[in-house]
């Protein structure tokens, strides 16, 4: 992955036409709902509608492969590492409903409710925050957190952060293969040999990342950054009832839901 | 920096940087070795996890609350513009001027994209996995002080955002990491790696006092938010804390004294270093 405009991915879908103090807002109703449901209801079906709809603002804001790679790697991790450390974790009585053969691993109906409620507590929350980075610009989400009167020198250290990152990847990247070319093996040797090898790959980069400060620091000091106490913005965000629309639609669908499934779908 | 130090360095800086590195080596052995299994047979199978929950989670969470009581209280103090300096609060004035952005900036950037770059095998998946970047931390906390710092926390923050960690537990592995840099930074008289003292000081607060502190804030904050983070207690402080505490030990034991003893030279003539950029105000 390119990592070109950091996380954010260019696109046209609902959720890059959001404002991004509406989608921190959704992320923490999801994972308001997710709390509650990981917690209290602890229904399965209610967590995976919750994981669904967010895995839906993730596809419709259509990221890169990586992402998809990434959260699918993830999801069938999690939900292996909850199905196999909850039940082990907390001992819960129940009837005994499943047993997988050639693991050996038992499930009574609340184990199996205790580990898939935790495993999407996990997952929900995590992909809403991804998709709010996948489709905020960086100077959208600095802004946001300027008008939520965040410092804006503080606030401007992780844009300014994602906005070298891939800079930095492709560096140690050609660092790693500057540095293999000339016979050093990272992946070979015992482990405190390979991490000592990595000495070879930061102090280049330490270097040339120094070098970038001084220079980075007299072109914002050119940029007036700084110079005022307070900050404007040539763009400014503006709030949309389009915006409040979205945000009681899924916070509506999420109590909805809840309250179908746990009257109708009780598990 | 480097003055002359009374000779009881030289055999403390060996002893200690032994205990680091004897350490570090047997708990990242002793998991290689058994982290297979660990799916199998539970946190106990790891000698270091079976001797953290012998202790019991009661032990590990009055312990673990002393550490993020004392922790967030300093890193509140730092930001809010005040320090610890000889026993006494006083005032320090940070410009957080362009350089100072541009440090943390940079800093954040090349810990987040080095933990992302070196990033291998998935520990705990949504929470920890392996970092050889993590040997950075005491390196920028000693060269670069409270930016430094604070660009570890937003690199953190970052590396989690990559790697699909991103979540509750990040607000603990924010603070965390800052302290990974802070400790080392606040604690050592001389940064310059060039006296004995200097290395028996990044052995003791860099790599030990360090790693276990970041072990032990982000572990109890886990803890404390198990509802919100849904981690259970047994992997918290049987596997996670433990391998925190190893991981943050092998990559700084090994390689931090030498990426701070070579970038000390020119951080410091280039005029970066924190001792260059800070001022303190002491009042009477």
């Amino acid at each position: 992955m390119s990592f070109e405009y950091g996380l954010y991915v260019p696109g046209r879908s609902v959720f890059h036409r959001i404002d991004p103090r509406a989608k921190i807002i959704w992320a923490l109703t999801v994972l308001a709902f997710s709390i509650y449901n990981g917690n209290y209801v602890m229904n399965p079906i209610y967590g995976g509608m919750i994981y669904a709809s967010v895995l839906i603002a993730l596809i419709s804001s259509k990221p890169t492969s990586f992402w998809y790679k990434l959260f699918g790697g993830l999801s069938v991790a999690i939900l292996f590492f909850s199905l196999l450390f909850w039940p082990a974790s907390v001992p819960l009585g129940g009837k005994p409903l499943l047993v997988i053969p050639v693991l050996g691993w038992k499930y009574t109906d609340l184990a199996l409710r205790l580990a898939l409620s935790k495993a999407f507590l996990v997952l929900s929350p995590i992909i809403a925050i991804a998709t709010i980075f996948i489709t905020s610009r960086p100077g959208d989400l600095f802004q946001a957190l300027v008008k939520w009167r965040f410092p804006y020198r503080l606030a401007y250290i992780p844009i300014l952060a994602l906005r070298f990152l891939p800079t930095v990847i492709v560096e140690i990247r050609t660092i790693i293969d500057a540095q293999k070319s000339r016979a050093l093996e990272l992946e070979k040797g015992s482990i405190p040999s390979r991490i000592r090898k990595y000495v070879a790959v930061f102090v280049p980069l330490m270097i040339r990342m120094m070098k970038s400060a001084l220079e980075l620091g007299v072109a914002l000091d050119s940029k007036g950054f700084g110079a005022m106490k307070t900050r404007t913005f040539s763009k400014e965000l503006r709030w949309r009832i389009y915006d409040t629309l979205i945000l009681i639609m899924f916070t509506a669908l999420y109590a909805v839901m809840l309250i179908v499934i746990t009257r109708f779908l009780a598990w | 920096m480097s003055e002359k130090a009374p000779g009881i360095y030289k055999p403390l800086a060996v002893i200690v940087a032994i205990i680091a590195i004897a350490l570090a080596i047997w708990g990242s052995v002793t998991f290689a070795a058994v982290s297979g299994l660990i799916w199998e047979k539970g946190p106990a199978v790891w000698s270091w996890g079976a001797a953290f929950l012998s202790l019991g989670f009661g032990f590990w969470r009055v312990v673990g609350g002393i550490f993020w009581i004392v922790g967030t209280a300093l890193f509140i103090m730092e930001l809010a513009g005040f320090t610890i300096r000889n026993g006494r609060i006083v005032r320090q004035v940070i410009k957080w001027d362009s350089i100072d952005i541009a440090i943390a900036a940079l800093v954040a950037a090349i810990y987040g994209g080095g933990l992302v770059a070196t990033a291998g095998l998935i520990v705990i998946p949504g929470f920890t996995w392996i970092r050889p970047a993590n040997m950075l931390s005491p390196v920028f906390g000693i060269l670069f002080g409270i930016p430094g710092c604070v660009g570890l926390a937003f690199g953190n923050l970052i590396a989690d955002a990559l790697g699909g960690f991103l979540g509750f537990g990040s607000i603990g592995g924010f603070i965390g990491n800052f302290i990974l840099g802070y400790i080392p930074y606040k604690l050592m008289k001389d940064p310059s790696l060039r006296s004995s003292r200097s290395v028996f000081e990044f052995y003791l607060w860099g790599v030990l006092v360090g790693s276990v502190w970041c072990s032990l804030y982000i572990a109890w904050w886990l803890d404390l938010v198990q509802a919100i983070a849904g981690l259970p207690p047994l992997f918290i402080w049987g596997w996670f804390a433990p391998f925190v505490m190893v991981n943050n030990a092998i990559v700084t034991a090994i390689v931090g004294p030498a990426l701070a003893y070579v970038l000390y030279p020119p951080v410091k003539r280039w005029g970066l270093h924190w001792s260059d950029r800070i001022t303190f105000i002491e009042k009477s």
